[in-house]
């Protein structure tokens, strides 16, 4: 599986997840450390695919982590660690969806850091869509189109355009192949360009 | 807001979660594996041995009575053989697709695969003569194998058509005529005229034989044979007798 990038801090902070795995599966309370390091990503993760309230988030959160420690020794480095335990948020958070939809909310929240800014300048770019078009409407209106997608098509959107992964990390999460995933980012840009032109936003 | 960490961490103390061990999740992806496998394998011969009852039944029927009938086309085809290849190659592929690194191969290539690798392995079964073997072993300790799975027995079990086949019970030669006493493939008996058939091939008329046979039926239960050939025999065999 090729690195995103190759440099010192991303190296490091591979070995470093090695290792926080095997102290977490020595001692339970150094499980702590991957919580730590992973929390706010899978929240925010976690809330962008579902659109759903804080407290939902949470709980499956939660039910992630427990999830990531009971499994914890199915990981075997073969791939980022990154990628397996957003596998296993992602298979949680389709489970959740899969038992009843929630009601679709803009989070506004992310307006704050500034992300959500990034993240459609960043897709604006990709679908070709002209800058006035962008600049009249309210990032909402992006997110908005992009939360009524088919579910396929928004989880490999989410995770480029939003977590900032590769095609290989999300091959690795989605458990699917490459090619697929270049396929499904590629109709999904376009399933978003005509939402976005149809002006129904 | 939640205070996760603190949360997930007491879950697993009060709890006592457990991480499973490492052997579960190797067993699960040793199995997955080896059902691949088994389904390549019965594949395989699945189609080694729709090689060989194809070529045995339409090719040597053929040769024989000079005629390419399309019922014979669809009473050599060995369907339950060729719907245990399907079966055994989709299984094959699905446990492939679910193995630890399956899923970073495209659907068609890993299914491509399942296919190719089936059809060439059954290939050698076939032209080693395995199958001949699997297929005899088959009839001899599966109840009922040679009446459902063999097509043989639907093309050679057709007497008013000219088609008998069946075990040699007794032989009766005199010096007007050579007979001999049959149990079809059904278990009727006859009696069989040969004194003017050619006999093919590495027959052995003895008792206990099994034989096939060409000719026509007479009466009830006599029929009148214009040739005589091995059970066992592909077309090679034949061409090389003939």
């Amino acid at each position: 599986m090729q690195e995103k990038t190759t440099t010192g801090k991303q190296i490091n902070s591979e070995m470093a997840d090695s290792e926080m795995v095997k102290q977490a599966l020595a001692d339970a309370n150094s499980f702590g450390l991957i919580i730590d390091r992973y929390e706010k990503q899978l929240s925010r993760y976690i809330r962008r695919l579902l659109c759903c309230a804080d407290q939902e988030v949470e709980d499956i959160l939660q039910e992630t982590f427990i999830a990531v420690y009971t499994n914890l020794n199915e990981y075997n480095g073969k791939y980022k660690f990154s990628s397996w335990i957003y596998r296993i948020a992602h298979n949680k958070a389709v489970n959740v969806l899969r038992k009843h939809k929630f009601e679709k909310v803009i989070v506004n929240k992310e307006n704050e850091d500034g992300e959500s800014d990034s993240f459609v300048d960043r897709i604006a770019s990709d679908i070709d869509l002209e800058k006035e078009l962008i600049s009249e409407k309210q990032a909402d209106w992006v997110k908005k189109a992009l939360n009524n997608l088919d579910q396929k098509y928004k989880d490999v959107l989410v995770l480029k355009y939003y977590e900032d992964k590769d095609y290989d990390e999300i091959a690795d999460i989605l458990k699917i192949s490459s090619g697929t995933v270049g396929s499904l980012i590629t109709r999904g840009r376009n399933k978003l360009k005509e939402l976005l032109q149809s002006e129904k936003y | 807001m939640k205070n996760i960490k603190k949360d997930v961490l007491q879950k697993i103390q009060e709890q006592n979660i457990k991480p499973k061990p490492r052997w579960q999740f190797l067993l699960k992806s040793a199995f997955i594996k080896v059902i691949a496998v088994i389904g390549i394998a019965v594949g395989s011969i699945g189609f080694g041995i729709i090689l060989f009852l194809f070529e045995a039944n339409f090719v040597e029927f053929n040769l024989a009575s000079g005629l390419g009938s399309f019922e014979t086309i669809i009473l050599s085809i060995p369907v339950v053989w060729i719907l245990v290849l399907c079966l055994s190659v989709f299984i094959a592929f699905y446990n492939l697709k679910h193995s630890d690194s399956g899923y970073r191969y495209e659907s068609i290539k890993v299914f491509a695969v399942s296919v190719v690798v089936s059809l060439l392995l059954g290939f050698v079964i076939y032209i080693s003569g395995f199958s001949n073997v699997l297929s005899n072993a088959f009839a001899d300790h599966i109840p009922y194998y040679s009446q459902l799975l063999d097509p043989r027995y639907a093309v050679w079990n057709r007497p008013s058509e000219g088609y008998l086949a069946g075990d040699i019970k007794e032989l009766m030669v005199d010096s007007e005529s050579s007979k001999l006493l049959l149990t079809d493939l059904s278990g009727k008996q006859w009696t069989v005229d040969y004194s003017n058939a050619s006999v093919k091939g590495k027959v052995q008329l003895i008792s206990g034989a099994r034989v096939k046979i060409i000719g026509n039926v007479k009466s009830e239960s006599a029929f009148s044979a214009s040739e005589i050939r091995p059970w066992e025999g592909n077309g090679k065999k034949l061409q090389e007798n003939l």
